[in-house]
């Protein structure tokens, strides 16, 4: 078993474009940017996979990979974890079954950005107020129950 | 009285009408939902509510109001899209829980089960089904696809603040497009002779300053807040007849200020512009889309437009979207996708006299004629 990570589909969603893709939170409200290797990774880690095993991949990939490229991936993806876009958990060790992302590196390394965004999290901000139980009005009864 | 076995049965039929060739399980919430949905129509029948009919072009819809004031508030800015053409996609019954005497509807009752139940949203995309909880204005919204049947069920409708007269039955409108090949996007849209732009940002990136400078100008615009886009067309169809000013949008715009339809706002609210009651010949019902435009202040002399990536575009439109508009969100991003695909993006870059914004954005417009 290993420390592996794994984009957290349930609550996130993402489009990506030549330039970028962007991931949006509908948990939490926030989007944000991904650029350069990060559009890569980001589709390497939608099954579970550790650092180590993308590093590997990365390697074989691009001839020129630095030595500190483990600790922008690891980076990188502590960040999105904080963020609540990718989930850590331990796993078996395994690597993703679709490679094919690693082409859009073009066998040049680029450190990975990530650009968040939380200016729009007021609109979905829950008002712990309003809890739930409240049970006037209408039908009067929680279900199940039948209409007179 | 409704008896138990008579809806079964007429649930029955609807699900065979759906083409479900076996009875879906419904779960508590989405038995509530339907019991909604009954109930409404019961309701609209037995008191004999009058229908009125509206054309956004990509949606026509019917209208079936109980209370008068609800009535008023519901239908002023959607007051240009009346017609009598028959027959209608959707069917709206709005419920004023006072005005009716049917009381208020229970509130969300229901364990959380799922992460979208903290926003008291429930969806039931294999029946079609989606209903949400507004504990702020105490309204259940309903939409059923296979049925075509929306309910909108408020305690009070004189309680309704005042925003929500800028943009009624816009959750179940959104529910409605997305189940069909439209979509409801947060934008703006300004054009001429047919053809616009969306403008696509925040609050606070110009959309609406320049969509009123716009208008001053002689062009065309479809609304500034919600606009209901066919990505397969890039046609834009209006909504609401509103623009919304801040402050300081109406200092450098004062001559919008004999026009306000909310004198009596908050200090913190926008003032409202009802286009189809004071400037009809400035509201356009529909343009095609030539450009995806992003807003931003700059406070430099001179506007400029800056080509664009898709993906810029897509943060500056899809999540107030997502966010504004709760629920059906991977139709969302799946036909804005479609959407910045068949379109070009650039940045607009404001200068610091709006009417000089808008005269770069006609000269695009001309040249891309």
């Amino acid at each position: 078993m290993s420390v592996c990570y794994v984009a957290n589909s349930a609550s996130v969603a993402h489009e990506a474009f030549d330039e970028e893709t962007v991931l949006i939170n509908l948990e939490r409200g926030t989007y944000f940017s991904l650029r350069q290797s990060a559009p890569t990774l980001w589709l390497l880690i939608q099954q579970p996979v550790s650092v180590e095993a993308l590093v590997g991949l990365l390697a074989r990939e691009v001839p020129a990979l630095p030595a500190d490229a483990a600790g922008m991936i690891a980076a990188m993806l502590e960040i999105l974890v904080e963020e609540g876009c990718v989930l850590k958990l331990d796993a078996a060790a395994a690597l993703p079954t679709d490679l094919s992302p690693l082409a859009r590196l073009g066998g040049v390394w680029a450190p990975p950005i990530v650009q968040a965004f939380h200016d729009l999290q007021e609109l979905i901000a829950i008002d712990p107020v309003h809890e739930v139980h409240d049970f006037d009005g209408w039908p009067h009864r929680p279900p199940p129950f039948a209409l007179d | 009285m409704i008896s138990t076995a008579g809806r079964t049965g007429r649930r029955h039929s609807r699900w065979t009408e759906a083409g479900l060739a076996a009875a879906l399980p419904l779960d508590p919430i989405a038995q509530f939902g339907e019991a909604l949905l009954d109930r409404a129509e019961h309701f609209a029948a037995v008191e004999h509510l009058p229908g009125r009919g509206f054309d956004f072009g990509a949606v026509r819809l019917s209208l079936q109001v109980g209370g008068g004031l609800y009535a008023a508030r519901l239908t002023r800015a959607i007051a240009f899209a009346a017609t009598e053409a028959a027959p209608a996609a959707l069917r709206i019954i709005a419920l004023d829980g006072v005005a009716t005497g049917l009381g208020s509807p229970s509130g969300w009752h229901f364990p959380v089960t799922d992460k979208s139940h903290l926003e008291r949203l429930h969806e039931r995309p294999d029946l079609g089904l989606t209903l949400r909880w507004d504990p702020d204005t105490r309204t259940w919204r309903v939409f059923s696809a296979p049925r075509r049947l929306a309910v909108i069920w408020t305690a009070d409708a004189a309680a309704l603040p005042e925003w929500e007269d800028s943009a009624p039955l816009r959750d179940v409108l959104h529910w409605h497009a997305a189940s069909g090949p439209a979509l409801l996007l947060h934008a703006a849209a300004i054009g001429r002779n047919g053809a616009g732009v969306l403008l696509a940002g925040p609050g606070g990136s110009g959309k609406s300053t320049t969509t009123a400078a716009a208008v001053l100008a002689g062009l065309l615009t479809t609304g500034d807040d919600f606009v209901l886009v066919e990505p397969a067309t890039v046609q834009a169809h209006a909504l609401y007849d509103t623009i919304k000013l801040d402050a300081a949008s109406l200092d450098l715009l004062p001559q919008f200020l004999a026009a306000i339809g909310n004198p009596h706002r908050a200090p913190e609210q926008k003032a409202r512009i009802h286009l189809g009651e004071v400037r009809p010949e400035s509201y356009a019902r529909a343009l095609r889309l030539k450009a995806v435009l992003l807003p931003v202040v700059t406070g430099s002399a001179q506007t400029r437009l800056v080509p664009a990536g898709a993906g810029l575009a897509m943060r500056a439109l899809v999540p107030s979207t997502v966010f504004l508009l709760r629920g059906a969100a991977g139709s969302v991003l799946a036909k804005s996708t479609e959407l910045l695909r068949r379109l070009p993006s650039y940045r607009l870059e404001l200068g610091r006299e709006p009417l000089e914004a808008v005269a770069v954005i006609d000269d695009f417009l001309a040249r891309a004629a």
